[in-house]
């Protein structure tokens, strides 16, 4: 059976399927809401987007160093570590994870040098310079490791920096050049009674099963 | 005799195939550029007699292992007599050679099955897809006749083989590795129809639509294939974890986190033809780092412990994967004007700006995991250390991505195309927000101090709670129709299976980051115990009572019995193995896991003394449980994704059409 009223041309979905926000364009579709605001608001507005853009690194910055939690008990600790260092025995696996009987007795003396009171700093100073500076499973300070950790925060940057001025000039060239057909007024009484009776064609048509997929 | 003849088929079938992938290549780039159509439906019949040989040479292989031929250096590294039947199987891809074998048959099968359907074979654009895949092809066909060829011949025969690696012998490993090469030979063909639509300039040629089932398939069997290597990984490494960023793990995650990408930034170009660059890069980066993890993992270039197939074919992958990228970027430099959008955004609050944000933090997250994949060798040639990048740089560069992700899986499907009133979305949102913020007071009250884990479980309630309102939205219309709450879900799924089952999806998503959440909580105790002593972990208490031995004909097994407690009531007893496998001369834990959906507890074996003291490592995982569920519901999303129809937006992108609101209309 043809579907008539609500029927999608191309490219279209029904009211059923349309999103949450979908449903609700006739009420509110609101290109207006995004254009200018007068000579302040573009300022303003990409003002905001900067400030927006820096908390958000901030924010993962913050997230990123939160991971590094204080380890609760001397064991809690000796994992931790156990989990920064590369294996001396296992190569490319980092020693909590190397199952040879080696990497038991070592993790065994982490964990005692913990339990003796050793701090997360000693103990990775006596790892260093028992097994060289390649034991440490994270880019070292300085050097290349800087730019190890700084290179993922520079692509989320680039990638913030797309998203928060890239993109609202693309939706600002659009509006300079788009046709002003979609206002932000309610829908008229004979506009909702369109849609009334579309939406009940529709539902008549659900529950005659009539559908198909 | 019938054995070794069968084994002697296989050479000569692959030199076949490789003779007719070349003559498949010439007719698909004859008919392409002469425009002679028979030329390009006889380079079709070269491809699919090219897969044919290729499957013969599977099977020779295959039979060459269950007939024990060990004249075989392949049959002699990889199986031995003692092999269990399944795992004999496994031995196919076990290996460096096999693994590039069964790789070359889901190829040249999938490239013919993806010309011979295509609704316009003839066309200019599938003939050079065809050319493109011929290509492929013949790069992998030609590893295996010279540099990998798995039916090279020992001069001194042994009586029995090496046998499987025993961390193989396991039943995830004859699912997750054919599962992760289908993933990334899948990836082959979106990648090979794309370049196919730009070589021939027919950029307006909706490739996507066509190859929509193969991405979608490539991507389902990647995504299982992941979460079944964790799962192997957890049985049976012993470290009690799941994901260590390992560059083999890397090497699966990468192209997945591309394909996710494009997977939500194809549905723009659908509906509104934009980012049709975008979309043709992230493919063409998709088949790249599948091709690239394929060279990490075959050139021994990063250490790994996932490495089963490391050999001197890794180097072979170089020139390759620069010809692609090179090419593959030199087509989009050249068809630039033509793929440009023909549509904007029409406004920032919108679907588009959703899932362009969401693209960035993928292809961020991607990048994230490729710089600290290859920084070791950055290292190493810079300052001549040799480093390795463990998981604490992962976790602390990853997550904050994962979980800006995963705020975005909550947000986007609030938000119509095209544009939306901010009050409207701030309406929509607010439950989801309210329950985000209800998960994290909970568990903040409730003891929980890890900022990560909190964030993490909030966000899960906040995408939850998101997805139940798209569905209650959804059914609500065929609920004013008389259904059945049920029902009335049920006719919204399968009423748009695309849709909906990707919301299916998400929620796996969800439930999967509920299980790493739990991670949070995790506890490990180690302890060297005598018989009849006990050590705690958690809650629960183990007393190790003692162990036993027995042998069989692969391997020594020392069993131990460890009585499990918890608040002074047995709960049950676990059997932890340390046993040794005489072919391999390899000792090997076998894990004992007691699961419940809220926590695991994971008991190992590192080391017996010979007095039968042992040194036991125990885990107690919470919520790991959820990782295994939600990776079935997503399966089954993407079951419901693919047994849908042609979806509604698919002939979009042939006329640019989206529906007007009706208030505009009007």
């Amino acid at each position: 059976m043809k579907r008539r009223g609500l029927g999608k041309s191309a490219g279209q979905t029904d009211a059923l399927h349309q999103s949450a926000g979908q449903r609700e364009m006739g009420r509110i579709p609101g290109p207006t809401r995004t254009g200018p605001r007068g000579s302040a608001g573009p300022t303003r507005s990409r003002l905001g987007r900067i400030l927006a853009t820096i908390m958000l690194v901030a924010a993962w910055l913050l997230l990123a160093t939160a991971g590094v939690a204080l380890a609760a008990t001397p064991q809690d600790l000796a994992t931790d570590i156990s989990t920064e260092i590369a294996s001396p025995y296992c190569p490319g696996v980092t020693l909590h994870d190397c199952p040879s009987a080696a990497a038991t007795d070592l993790r065994a003396r982490i964990t005692a040098w913990a339990e003796d009171g050793w701090g997360r700093a000693r103990i990775m100073a006596k790892l260093s310079s028992e097994f060289g500076p390649g034991i440490r499973a994270v880019p070292p300070p300085g050097g290349s490791g800087t730019l190890a950790w700084l290179l993922p925060a520079g692509a989320v940057i680039a990638g913030a920096v797309v998203v928060a001025v890239l993109v609202p000039r693309w939706v600002r060239k659009n509006h300079d050049q788009a046709p002003t057909g979609a206002t932000d007024r309610p829908l008229s009484p004979d506009e909702r009674r369109r849609v009334e009776g579309e939406l009940d064609a529709f539902r008549g048509a659900v529950r005659g099963d009539q559908w198909s997929q | 005799m019938r054995t070794a003849s069968l084994a002697a088929l296989g050479r000569p079938a692959l030199l076949c195939a490789l003779g007719f992938a070349v003559l498949a290549l010439i007719l698909f780039a004859m008919s392409a550029l002469r425009r002679r159509v028979p030329a390009g439906r006889a380079g079709g019949r070269a491809l699919a007699a090219s897969a044919g040989f290729t499957v013969l040479a599977a099977a020779s292989l295959l039979s060459a292992l269950f007939a024990h031929d060990f004249s075989l250096a392949y049959v002699a590294n990889y199986s031995s007599r003692s092999l269990a039947g399944p795992y004999t199987v496994s031995a196919l891809w076990g290996g460096m050679e096999g693994s590039l074998l069964f790789w070359t048959v889901l190829l040249t099968v999938f490239a013919t099955i993806a010309v011979y359907r295509h609704p316009n074979p003839d066309s200019p654009a599938v003939t050079w897809a065809g050319a493109v895949l011929a290509g492929i092809a013949i790069f992998f066909l030609l590893l295996l006749a010279f540099p990998a060829d798995p039916f090279a011949r020992l001069a001194d025969v042994p009586t029995d083989g090496s046998g499987l690696n025993p961390l193989l012998q396991s039943p995830g490993m004859l699912i997750h590795p054919p599962l992760l090469y289908t993933g990334f030979v899948g990836f082959s063909i979106p990648f090979a129809f794309a370049m196919g639509a730009l070589v021939s300039g027919r950029t307006e040629t909706p490739w996507f639509t066509s190859t929509r089932r193969w991405t979608l398939f490539s991507w389902s069997a990647l995504s299982i294939g992941i979460v079944l290597g964790g799962a192997w990984a957890y049985t049976e490494l012993g470290w009690g974890g799941y994901w260590a960023w390992d560059p083999v793990e890397n090497a699966s995650f990468m192209p997945w986190l591309t394909a996710t990408a494009y997977l939500h930034s194809v549905v723009i170009q659908e509906k509104r033809r934009m980012l049709r660059i975008w979309n043709v890069s992230l493919i063409l980066a998709t088949y790249a780092l599948a091709v690239f993890g394929t060279f990490l993992t075959r050139s021994g270039i990063l250490s790994s412990i996932h490495t089963f197939t490391e050999g001197s074919t890794g180097v072979w992958f170089l020139p390759f994967l620069a010809a692609m990228l090179l090419g593959g970027l030199a087509i989009i430099a050249l068809r630039y004007d033509r793929l440009r959008s023909e549509n904007r955004l029409d406004a920032l609050v919108s679907r588009e700006s959703a899932f362009l944000a969401n693209n960035v933090l993928f292809v961020a997250a991607a990048f994230t995991v490729l710089w600290g994949t290859v920084y070791p060798i950055v290292a190493e040639v810079t300052t001549g250390v040799r480093l390795s990048v463990g998981p604490a740089f992962f976790n602390a560069v990853f997550v904050p991505l994962g979980l800006a992700i995963l705020a975005l899986t909550g947000i986007g499907p609030l938000v119509s195309w095209r544009r939306m009133s901010k009050g409207r979305l701030s309406r929509l949102v607010r439950p989801p927000v309210v329950a985000g913020i209800a998960v994290a007071a909970g568990l903040w009250l409730a003891g929980m101090r890890s900022a990560g884990g909190v964030i993490a479980f909030a966000l899960c309630g906040f995408v939850a709670v998101a997805i139940a309102g798209e569905f209650i939205r959804g059914g609500r219309v065929y609920r004013a129709s008389g259904d059945s709450w049920p029902a009335a879900l049920a006719h919204t799924l399968m009423r748009n299976r695309r849709r909906y089952g990707g919301y299916v999806v998400h929620l796996g998503i969800v439930l999967i980051v509920i299980g790493f959440a739990g991670a949070a909580g995790k506890v490990e105790r180690n302890a060297f115990l005598e018989p009849g002593s006990s050590m705690k972990v958690g809650a629960y208490t183990l007393t190790y009572e003692g162990r036993e031995q027995s042998s069989t004909p692969e391997k020594q097994i020392n069993d131990a019995t460890v009585a499990v407690s918890r608040g002074g009531e047995p709960v049950g007893t676990l059997h932890p193995q340390s046993n040794f496998h005489f072919a391999q001369q390899q000792p090997q834990s076998e894990v004992a896991i007691r699961t419940t959906p809220v926590e695991d507890l994971y008991v190992v074996v590192t080391q017996f003394d010979p007095d039968g003291a042992a040194a036991i490592r125990a885990f107690v995982n919470p919520l790991t449980w959820w990782i295994w569920a939600g990776a079935v519901v997503m399966a089954a999303g993407m079951s419901v994704i693919l047994s849908g129809g042609t979806p509604h937006g698919a002939t979009a992108g042939a006329t640019g059409r989206v529906r007007e609101p009706v208030a505009a209309a009007g």
